[in-house]
């Protein structure tokens, strides 16, 4: 498909492409940064192409390549109608003379791009000509630097466990810290903090999952703008994994979307396994398939509950009810793997162990269980008419303006757009499997609700048939380079004993490349970028949280909504902190 | 035993009522004003009490302490009387005006007081009837017999009042109007 | 022995009404809890001595051992009023409500089950709920407190709508009863409940004792998710158990007078023989209208707070008129 964009391309824009490069089926076109801006708007608009989906936009220091110039831009699309991806990178020539880079916005071509680029900003120190508000995103205001630079130091930063009375460091302690408004200054300039009234819902608030902080402008009880400040659970993720080996990322996928490990995991270590080319047996497969669809259960089976929770109140019972269900998938996470939320539960190759010999009945058994239960959840909640007024007509997000927010998962197909990657680009064996794409056509919240709670029937038929067609076989590649060999061979042969040495201490070694994988989380397209320089450790590391661009689009759902609304609206997002900030 | 309970509780709540007007005056602080003024009426409703007039005292409680009082503070705090407004000086038109209307008034209330001849009508029911069938109904049967013209009146005045509210209300609704909203009223 | 008629015998009973219901407050949320984590496949306190029954005496301690925090640029004088403001209305208003139908005696002086029979009882139930909102309305406005505030004024023209068509519905009940009394209003019920004569009368009544009390689904007061505690949002300690105390006495209060209007207040069978029992009678009426009101807590999402003013206005508020106009002229035609 790609070869048919890049050949057009060169058509329309000859002086435009400086090279394509392909690397594990990923096209690649480097592209000069004055033409940039008109051939993304090709690229979108051609109707044979048609990348309507900015996926991810991201960049890369190259200091310790040393490729001139150091610094590029990687924007990754995706056509949902055509069905097939791109990556474009813009180089940008810096020459000391400006304070950093600078690259065209692509706000206006792709409206997700607007957090994208300021992310790229505030960690990589590149601005981005036109866009309409380049703050920092992540980190606070008065940060110093740009910590994904490579010439960024590492740690530094000293961190006082005990509040000793002396130290004139707390001399804050117990005193007002901000007299007058308390929202932060930083508000895009449109905001009328004079005649309308600003509140702060969050970062300490009770509906907002995490410390997400929303700078609310009311005119009344009605929404005038919504302005979301996020950062405050910003781990540096990216950063950690530029210095950790592929390996040893995978548990710092468990902490982004906590309530999703296992699908975490599985885009990661796909992600390497595509970097480095290995195959994975169909056992493994299978099993991850079972656990990425549980995981998937008791994140939308974690998002109903405090939804209702949201919606009610803190007594309605629907909230204890789902927790039960999760409980038990846990119960059975705790089997496979020993952990319950942070699981870290497959490795590059395959899985860590072989499920045990009780683990496909106790699938069995909740899956059973588990269509009457979510019966019981549909009668409490899907025609009650006091639960029909709050998320009908609440939030609406059409599909164009879910495509051009980049917004993906539950939230795209509620607004009748079927696209899940599972179908579309199919991945671990999904395409073994029967089940549908539920869509709605409303796209309100009660649109995404239904398709919510269809989709858990949807996993349901998934694992119900994975777990019944198990096939037998290893549950890990046999490829030693990438698998440490079982231990019963250590004991008898040198050479597993050598792999496993080598494997321990220096880690693989991937090829020079770059790859961009994507998964269909619970909340959206989680997507990783990894560039690889032939050494242990990824020389670029970025993630694509589906959290954090689903909730660019809040502004747009509540405008015009009551401040009771924006709490169904967050509800409806299904934000995960841990995914937004990473 | 019942007539000095009396007694004293009418000083008592008297005093409150007394004290209570002057806070109204006095307070610096819209708020303030508004509660000594729910407490005014309050101890207003209980001398009602004492003089055997439950009806009114609810009525009073129920109207003045329950509704407009709320409204009273309903429109100081959205309108943020906050800042004292500054008179010009103590001298002038308007100074001079209120104190003569509050010598009338002390004049007129100090007449009625000591002389007694300033006395409201008084009707033909009597304690006792009034006992017999409950003061309730005998306020009621008043209403809907002899004064039934002022009081269907009075309800259309305060008709039309509100629908001058509803009005009013829609139009301001009518300017906000313009942004985007996405729910069908 | 005037004074002891005059003076003691209301002054111990009140005595005995606000400790009953200060108790009832504290093992009101006892069982509250209890019933929530029943429906909710949980145990609920069972740490505080036998079954947790002790959890409320520890609650009360931790609150009134809590230390107090008054925020910064908070109006005082106010801030410090208006919790006990919400507890008053919900405390004072038993003085009218019958709990049995049988007076007795001790020590030679006629106890009657109630404090005082004003035959103006309707009315001041009435007068006194509408003054309800003071306590909230000024807790909101003296948090200085953008979430108080708005809270303050929902629940305030929320008190205020709701209510209308309550007393419209009361009216109906007076249009049967006629007495305003609450004593002969339980005894007009002597051959059938209120509740029967009037069903949409007592559901419309229900409604809007909930909305009345905050509770859920009409529990925009405090709209934890939204507001984060509404009004109360500023108030840690034993004044933020204040609040909690009118909430729950403003509960068990609805139930009571829902008991009395429409449910036959103290009648049922043998009530006659063994007086005692119309005590037992109203307080199992007053628990099942309690655990109705938990139970749709536990079940029911919350209403919208715009929803919620246009359900009162535009159907609750026409229905009982409707409601009240039926009842005037079938009593009319039945003479």
């Amino acid at each position: 498909m790609s070869d048919t964009t890049f050949e057009k391309l060169r058509a329309q824009f000859p002086d435009a492409v400086l090279d394509v490069s392909e690397f594990r089926g990923d096209t690649t076109a480097t592209i000069t940064r004055e033409t940039f801006l008109d051939v993304a708007r090709f690229l979108r608009d051609e109707p044979d192409l048609q990348y309507d989906l900015l996926v991810d936009l991201t960049s890369i220091d190259r200091r310790d390549l040393g490729i001139e110039p150091r610094f590029v831009t990687v924007y990754e699309l995706y056509s949902i109608p055509k069905n097939h991806s791109a990556r474009l990178k813009v180089p940008l020539p810096w020459d000391n003379s400006t304070e950093m880079p600078q690259c065209p916005s692509v706000a206006a071509i792709w409206p997700t791009g607007n957090w994208h680029e300021r992310e790229v900003y505030d960690l990589m120190g590149i601005g981005f000509t036109g866009h309409p508000w380049l703050h920092r995103i992540l980190m606070p205001e008065n940060w110093v630097g740009h910590p994904l630079r490579k010439d960024y130091p590492l740690g530094g930063e000293p961190v006082y466990f005990s509040s000793d009375r002396d130290n004139p460091r707390f001399a804050h302690l117990g005193k007002p810290i901000m007299e007058g408004p308390s929202y932060p200054s930083k508000l895009p300039d449109d905001v009328d903090s004079e005649t309308h009234l600003v509140i702060n819902v969050g970062p300490q608030h009770p509906a907002t999952h995490g410390v997400l902080r929303l700078a609310v402008e009311l005119d009344g009880e009605r929404i005038v703008s919504v302005n979301p400040d996020i950062g405050y659970l910003h781990s540096g993720f990216e950063k950690t994994g530029e210095n950790k080996r592929y390996e040893k990322f995978i548990p710092y996928t468990d902490r982004m979307d906590y309530l999703a490990a296992m699908n975490n995991n599985l885009a990661y270590v796909l992600t390497v396994e595509k970097l480095l080319e290995v195959e994975i047996p169909p056992r493994a497969q299978y099993i991850r398939v079972i656990l990425a669809e549980l995981q998937r259960i008791a994140s939308h089976l974690f998002w109903i509950a405090t939804h209702a929770h949201d919606v009610s109140g803190t007594i309605h019972s629907l909230l204890m009810y789902a927790l039960r269900e999760r409980e038990r998938i846990l119960d059975i996470f705790e089997m496979f793997c020993g952990a319950r939320l942070t699981t870290s539960g497959m490795s590059v190759g395959g899985l860590r162990q072989d499920i045990p010999g009780a683990f496909p009945d106790a699938v069995r058994s909740f899956v059973s269980e588990f269509w009457k239960r979510l019966q019981d959840y549909e009668a409490m909640l899907t025609r009650n008419p006091i639960w029909l007024s709050r998320l009908k007509g609440v939030g609406i997000l059409r599909a164009e303006d879910a495509v051009a927010l980049g917004v993906t998962g539950p939230m795209l197909r509620a607004g009748g757009v079927p696209f899940d990657l599972r179908k579309a680009q199919p991945y671990s064996s999904y395409d073994h499997f029967d089940f549908d794409i539920p869509t709605a056509t409303e796209a309100d919240s009660y649109a995404r609700y239904q398709v919510r709670m269809r989709e858990m029937e949807q996993s349901l038929r998934i694992v119900e048939q994975a777990v019944n067609r198990l096939p037998e076989g290893p549950f890990c590649t046999d490829d030693r380079k990438v698998a440490p060999p079982p231990r019963s061979e250590i004991d008898l042969s040198m050479e597993s004993l050598i792999h496993h040495f080598k494997l321990y201490t220096e880690g693989y070694k991937p090829p020079v490349g770059e790859v961009y994988g994507m998964a269909e989380n619970p909340k959206g397209i989680l997507g990783f970028f990894l560039v690889s320089d032939g050494t242990a450790i990824p020389y670029r590391l970025h993630v694509r949280g589906p959290s954090f661009v689903n909730l660019q689009a809040t502004d747009l759902m509540a405008r015009g909504h009551l401040l009771s609304d924006l709490i169904t609206i967050i509800g409806t997002i299904d934000v995960v902190l841990g995914d937004v900030d990473r | 035993m019942a007539q000095q309970l009396q007694q004293g509780l009418f000083l008592a709540l008297a005093g409150v009522a007394v004290v209570a007007a002057l806070g109204v005056i006095f307070n610096r602080n819209a708020v303030h004003s508004a509660l000594s003024l729910l407490a005014n009426f309050v101890a207003l409703a209980m001398l009602y009490v004492l003089l055997n007039a439950q009806f009114i005292a609810i009525v009073q409680v129920a109207v003045y302490a329950g509704a407009i009082v709320v409204l009273f503070l309903f429109v100081v705090m959205l309108l943020g009387a906050g800042g004292e407004m500054q008179m010009g000086g103590w001298l002038n038109w308007r100074t001079a005006f209120i104190v003569a209307a509050a010598l009338v008034l002390l004049t007129l209330t100090g007449t009625a007081v000591f002389e007694g001849t300033i006395n409201g009508a008084i009707g033909t029911a009597t304690p006792e009837q009034i006992a017999q069938v409950g003061q309730t109904e005998a306020v009621g049967t008043a209403l809907f017999t002899d004064y039934l013209l002022p009081f269907e009146l009075a309800s259309v005045l305060l008709l039309v009042g509100m629908l001058g509210a509803v009005v009013l209300g829609q139009r301001w609704r009518g300017a906000i109007a313009g942004r985007p909203s996405g729910e069908a009223e | 022995m005037d004074w002891i008629s005059l003076l003691l015998v209301p002054a111990i009973k009140s005595l005995v009404v606000v400790v009953a219901l200060l108790t009832g407050f504290a093992y009101l949320s006892y069982v509250e809890r209890k019933l929530v984590a029943r429906f909710q496949v949980r145990y609920g306190p069972n740490r505080a001595g036998p079954f947790g029954i002790l959890q409320p005496i520890s609650d009360a301690l931790k609150m009134v051992f809590k230390e107090e925090i008054v925020p910064l640029n908070v109006d005082h004088v106010v801030y410090l009023l208006s919790p006990a403001l919400t507890v008053m209305p919900a405390l004072v208003i038993w003085a009218v409500i019958p709990v049995s139908g049988a007076s007795f005696t001790l020590f030679g002086q006629t106890i009657t089950p109630y404090v005082s029979d004003v035959n103006v009882g309707l009315l001041y139930i009435l007068a006194i709920a509408s003054l309800a909102t003071y306590g909230i309305v000024l807790a909101g406005w003296s948090s200085n407190n953008k979430y108080s505030l708005l809270g303050a004024l929902r629940t305030s023209s929320q008190m205020l709508s709701y209510e209308l068509p309550m007393g419209i519905t009361l009216v109906s009940v007076l249009l049967i009863a006629g007495s305003l009394s609450l004593v002969d209003i339980v005894q007009a019920q002597r051959g059938v409940w209120f509740a029967l004569l009037q069903p949409i009368g007592f559901i419309i009544y229900f409604i809007c004792g909930l909305a009345e009390a905050g509770r859920s689904p009409f529990d925009l007061p405090e709209t934890e998710n939204e507001l984060v505690s509404g009004f109360a949002t500023e108030y840690g300690g034993i004044k933020f158990a204040l609040f909690f105390m009118g909430e729950y006495i403003h509960m068990i209060t609805i139930s009571a007078l829902a008991t009395t209007f429409f449910l036959g207040g103290w009648y049922g069978p043998f009530v006659n023989q063994i007086p005692v029992l119309g005590l037992v009678y109203f307080l199992i009426k007053v628990a099942f209208m309690i655990f109705l009101i938990v139970w749709i807590r536990a079940s029911l999402p919350r209403i919208r707070y715009d929803k919620l003013m246009h359900f009162c206005w535009k159907f609750l508020l026409p229905l009982s008129l409707l409601n009240l106009v039926v009842t005037a002229v079938v009593l009319v035609l039945v003479g």
